[in-house]
């Protein structure tokens, strides 16, 4: 290669890789992989104080031809109907790239239009924020208003009824109170799930389960299961 | 009312002359005490005065608005008086993130970025200082990432009258696609 041309003069891995398409003339429909790749790295590796950030999205267009190499090279599928078309694994890289030119073609055509209206002056000249209210977002805004604003967002802030956050004791000395409660007499029974309510939280869960096993552990309760992972019945014992 | 019909363009010129940035009829009407129809013959009329070789200025219809300005051909005596205006060109990369912006908005940065291939951080930021992209709002997926377009002084900035004003490329007529058997 006779000439070499800076990375950074490319405005991204598309751009270099349209370069190079027209360059040597390929057919978009029918780009050589290998060729193109080959090419591509080369450009890579001219790339001397090469920046990271940069340099990984010129990289991962490298792996992605690399990625679509392999996939040429793998036999296609047997038996394919005549139905299902064999998908070209280049598909996806032509749409972008196409996509990508068109972009490029447009951003050339609004380039031209702003250079025609760069030869068209008016009164309010070419400064934004005469046209623009929006550029300049505290134009007309008041200490005032900024400080009421901070009022109003405060008041807002104060109406939200807060919780203080603390950390809850549950005894299971309570829990026992509890289930003592919800089998009230001999032979009172419960299904173990009814135990628990939706509003029943972790803590909740495990100190009622140690409650219990506590209780059976005295004698006060006894647990019965049909089957493995099937509801337990509690029964309250006799005194 | 012959009369009458004769100082409307004189009237709306001078709202035009003193406004500088583009009117929209509303305006015009509003200010003009006109109903529409009465305005937009008068604009009319306006126009074909100064269409003749005899007048420096022009009545131009842009991002929804009218706006007085001068006629291309003598920027550069303009320049002459005003000296030659600060190149405020866009670079490349802030001038094909502009144009995606355009044609596809509203879009996120990540649509932006898988189009062009490269982050677009710093060209977002570039293109919202000079006032021609905003934020419109928030894409209704998982993150609800912004969604940018353009602005009114985009249009004004290109001199469009709209968004369907923007320049056409017929996807037919891409060469490359005549290489596709």
């Amino acid at each position: 290669m006779s000439y070499q041309v800076r990375l950074q003069n490319f405005q991204g891995p598309f751009d270099l890789l349209c370069h190079l398409i027209e360059k040597d003339k390929i057919d978009i429909y029918d780009i050589p992989i290998a060729q193109i790749t080959r090419e591509y790295l080369e450009y890579l590796n001219t790339w001397e104080d090469m920046d990271i950030d940069e340099a990984s999205e010129f990289l991962l267009l490298a792996c992605k031809l690399i990625e679509i190499k392999a996939r040429l090279l793998l036999p296609q599928k047997q038996g394919v109907t005549p139905e299902e078309e064999i998908i070209d694994p280049r598909e996806e890289l032509v749409e972008r790239l196409l996509e990508y030119k068109l972009f490029r073609r447009l951003s050339a055509l609004l380039e031209e239009i702003a250079r025609d209206q760069e030869k068209i002056f008016t009164r309010a000249g070419d400064d934004p924020a005469h046209w623009f209210p929006e550029g300049k977002p505290l134009e007309a805004v008041t200490l005032t208003d900024l400080t009421e604003a901070f009022r109003a967002v405060l008041q807002q802030a104060a109406s939200v009824p807060t919780i203080p956050l603390r950390e809850r004791m549950i005894s299971i000395e309570e829990k026992i109170q509890e289930l003592r409660q919800a089998l009230p007499g001999a032979n009172a029974r419960l299904w173990f799930k009814d135990l628990f309510t939706k509003r029943s939280d972790r803590l909740d869960i495990i100190a009622t389960f140690l409650a219990l096993l506590e209780l059976i552990h005295r004698g006060e309760l006894k647990a019965y299961q049909a089957n493995t992972f099937g509801d337990i019945l509690i029964l309250r014992c006799g005194e | 009312m012959i009369a009458i019909y004769q100082s409307l363009p004189a009237l709306i010129e001078a709202l035009l002359f003193v406004a500088g940035a583009p009117l929209t009829l509303e305006e015009i009407c509003a200010a003009a005490g006109l109903a529409p129809d009465d305005a937009q013959l008068a604009l009319q009329e306006l126009q074909s005065q100064y269409e003749g070789e005899g007048r420096g200025l022009q009545v131009r219809y842009v991002a929804g608005g009218y706006q007085l300005c001068t006629k291309a051909e003598f920027a550069p005596y303009i320049e002459n008086l005003l000296g030659k205006r600060e190149k405020n060109t866009l670079s490349q990369a802030a001038l094909e993130t502009l144009a995606i912006i355009a044609y596809k908005q509203p879009i996120t940065k990540f649509e932006i970025e898988n189009i062009r291939g490269v982050r677009v951080d710093s060209v977002l930021n570039t293109l919202m200082e000079k006032g021609l992209i905003k934020e419109i709002g928030r894409k209704a997926v998982p993150g609800r990432p912004i969604l940018y377009g353009t602005t009114k002084y985009f249009l004004t900035a290109f001199g469009l009258k709209d968004l369907e004003d923007l320049p056409r490329v017929d996807k037919e007529a891409n060469p490359d696609r005549a290489n596709k058997v």
